[in-house]
């Protein structure tokens, strides 16, 4: 069994796949929230999935960590380990300080900085789409803060994060995400129009983009350097989401909490063979992971 | 004009009421959060109500004190209300008024050394209005659990405040709650809630003729106005809702609420109780008119990039580690 334990409302991330596509699934895998961590009393034999730890305050993930504790001292499998999982900013920041990552991201506490402009501001613990428009100076980004934080925006959590080019010469931006289950990368799709922040899938993708997209799904062309960011993380579990900027990867971020699968009315006819064969490989994935633990 | 500022998470208070039932009411009043009339780019000459700090983290505290002072200064002529250096946080109130003497329980932030806390307790949050978090708790173990319960679903730990539970019970074991509204230089009695729980609320609290009695003594009741006042000067708050109960003749007050609804919807209350809040409806439009200044003189220049540098103090003031509430005016 694998418990998959995440915040209150993003419990149900993982709910398409195993309602639509993958019904056995629903023998395999028990959701848990983290604020019923404080009931557990005798642990259950399981694959421990710490999912969403991203979302978690900094004295959250201190409480998840020493039930992380009784979890390793009773020798059950962690996956995505809270003691050592990075958070959005530590990763952004360690990729950059360690040269895999041409752009650098910086929590308001660490202004007033010289930073690389144009910026853009999001939130750290929250993976919805990027909070501002891309900023070009530090007027704009005074601006822009002042509104965000009188409208409430939680200043532990913005992050300011350096705008990193990756458009091809036709001007359009590819985004690849890609699950990792375990010691398994599986590619899972391939965005592309022309924002800057292109992040959502498109509803009628072209032929060309289907074909793409397929290619790199069979492909899976840059599994190992992605396997080496997720340890990095520390996470065995998740989406990254990525781009590549002179045959490298560029890290976006990685969703320890991603959908893996929208309902199946969203996906135009063509579309749906790929949908069905990546469906049966996360299955799999999964179903490898907790090989062991019972 | 009245200008009622409030924030995002708690817009709607003054809206809601103008849309179900006073349609006139939206002539005077218009109700706006704080990043929207920055965006504006202008504040006219009028009356302003700094609505909301409830739900305020310091920063925006801090950046709402710097829209009082461009306004104040812009002009001079407006009325403003509730003065972001004066207002207290609601610990700094509930503190205050223990120390005072004129509350009989104290509040704690989890940061603060428990062992001389009287139990039973509850938690609740310092900021918003959702009430208690918790039934009693006995111990602090309880409490323990209780504070990673909330903060595992989302809640700041430096939001958490544990409050000892004062019991205001009558002799047959039922509660009473009060809510009366300050408005600049009125109070007016808002409702009476009763109870046989401990946590008095609008949905549990009892609705029979005889509590729509009680209640209707209460709204033409001047019996507590003046202590109420003092209650409000000493919280620096010229407009919201007081709730409270009395221990004896002794007012015990459980917060103040500076971005009170005002009625519930019609549908959710019996004939009983309507009546009681369409007569608190008539006084309070009575005395919002009362607040309303006509406008005279130039709007008052508003720009984003002016707050930058009041921004980025308050940022630093809130990351050296100051306690919530010093970080204001």
């Amino acid at each position: 069994m694998i418990l998959y334990i995440a915040t209150p409302n993003n419990l149900n991330t993982i709910g398409h796949l195993v309602e639509e596509w993958v019904p056995d699934l629903a023998g395999l895998i028990r959701t848990l929230r983290y604020d019923q961590l404080v009931e557990v009393e005798s642990l259950p034999d399981a694959t421990y999935l710490f999912a969403d730890l991203a979302r978690l305050s900094d004295p959250a993930r201190e409480i998840v960590k020493s039930f992380a504790d009784r979890v390793a001292l009773a020798g059950h499998r962690i996956v995505n380990e809270p003691r050592v999982a990075k958070g959005r900013y530590e990763l952004l920041r360690g990729l950059f300080e360690s040269g895999r990552n041409p752009f650098n991201a910086y929590r308001l506490s660490e202004f007033p900085r010289e930073v690389r402009f144009p910026v853009f501001v999001r939130l750290g613990r929250d993976h919805s789409t990027s909070e501002s428009p891309l900023l070009e100076n530090r007027a704009d980004l005074d601006e822009y803060l002042v509104l965000a934080l009188l409208h409430g925006l939680d200043p532990d959590d913005l992050l300011v994060i350096e705008f990193e080019d990756v458009a091809d010469e036709r001007r359009e931006v590819s985004k690849f995400g890609a699950f990792r289950v375990g010691g398994q990368v599986l590619p899972r799709h391939l965005l592309r129009g022309s924002h800057w922040a292109q992040r959502v899938a498109l509803r009628s993708p072209s032929f060309r983009l289907i074909e793409d997209e397929r290619a790199y799904c069979e492909s899976n062309p840059h599994q190992q350097e992605i396997l080496d960011i997720f340890n990095f993380a520390g996470l065995e579990y998740g989406r990254i989401d990525y781009s590549i900027k002179g045959g490298k990867v560029v890290t976006w971020e990685i969703n320890d909490n991603p959908m893996p699968m929208s309902a199946r009315s969203v996906y135009t006819p063509e579309h749906l063979p790929h949908q069905e064969r990546f469906a049966e490989a996360l299955a799999a994935a999964l179903r490898s992971l907790d090989e062991g633990s019972a | 004009m009245i200008y009622y500022l409030a924030t995002e998470k708690g817009r709607g208070a003054i809206h809601r009421h103008y849309e179900r039932y006073a349609h006139s009411f939206s002539r005077i009043v218009q109700e706006l959060t704080y990043d929207e009339i920055l965006r504006r780019g202008k504040a006219p000459a009028g009356t302003y109500i700094f609505a909301d700090y409830g739900a305020m983290n310091p920063v925006q505290w801090k950046l709402a004190g710097q829209l009082w002072e461009v306004i104040r200064q812009g002009s001079p002529e407006s009325l403003l209300i509730n003065h972001p250096a004066r207002v207290l946080t609601r610990k700094q109130l509930l503190k205050g008024l223990f120390e005072q003497g004129l509350n009989r329980f104290n509040v704690y932030g989890l940061d603060e050394p428990l062992a001389g806390v009287r139990f039973p307790v509850f938690v609740r949050t310092g900021v918003g209005h959702s009430g208690a978090l918790s039934g009693l708790l006995n111990s602090l173990e309880e409490v323990r659990t209780h504070a990673d319960r909330l903060i595992l679903a989302g809640i700041d730990p430096k939001n958490l405040l544990i409050v000892e539970f004062e019991d205001t019970s009558d002799g047959q074991g039922r509660y009473r709650k009060y809510g009366a509204f300050r408005i600049g230089g009125s109070i007016l009695p808002r409702h009476l809630f009763v109870s046989r729980h401990w946590e008095v609320r609008l949905g549990v609290a009892e609705d029979s003729e005889s509590v729509h009695e009680e209640e209707r003594r209460y709204l033409d009741s001047e019996e507590h106005l003046g202590k109420i006042m003092s209650l409000f000067e000493f919280a620096g708050i010229e407009y919201g809702r007081l709730d409270y109960s009395l221990f004896g003749d002794s007012i015990q007050t459980w917060e103040i609420n500076d971005n009170p609804n005002l009625l519930p919807e019609r549908n959710s209350v019996s004939p009983g109780a309507w009546r009681n809040c369409i007569e608190f409806g008539e006084r309070y439009e009575r005395a919002m008119r009362g607040l309303d200044r006509p406008a005279s003189g130039p709007a008052t220049a508003l720009a984003a990039e002016g707050f930058g540098e009041v921004a980025w103090a308050a940022l630093h003031e809130y990351f050296s580690g100051r306690p919530i509430g010093e970080a204001r005016g």
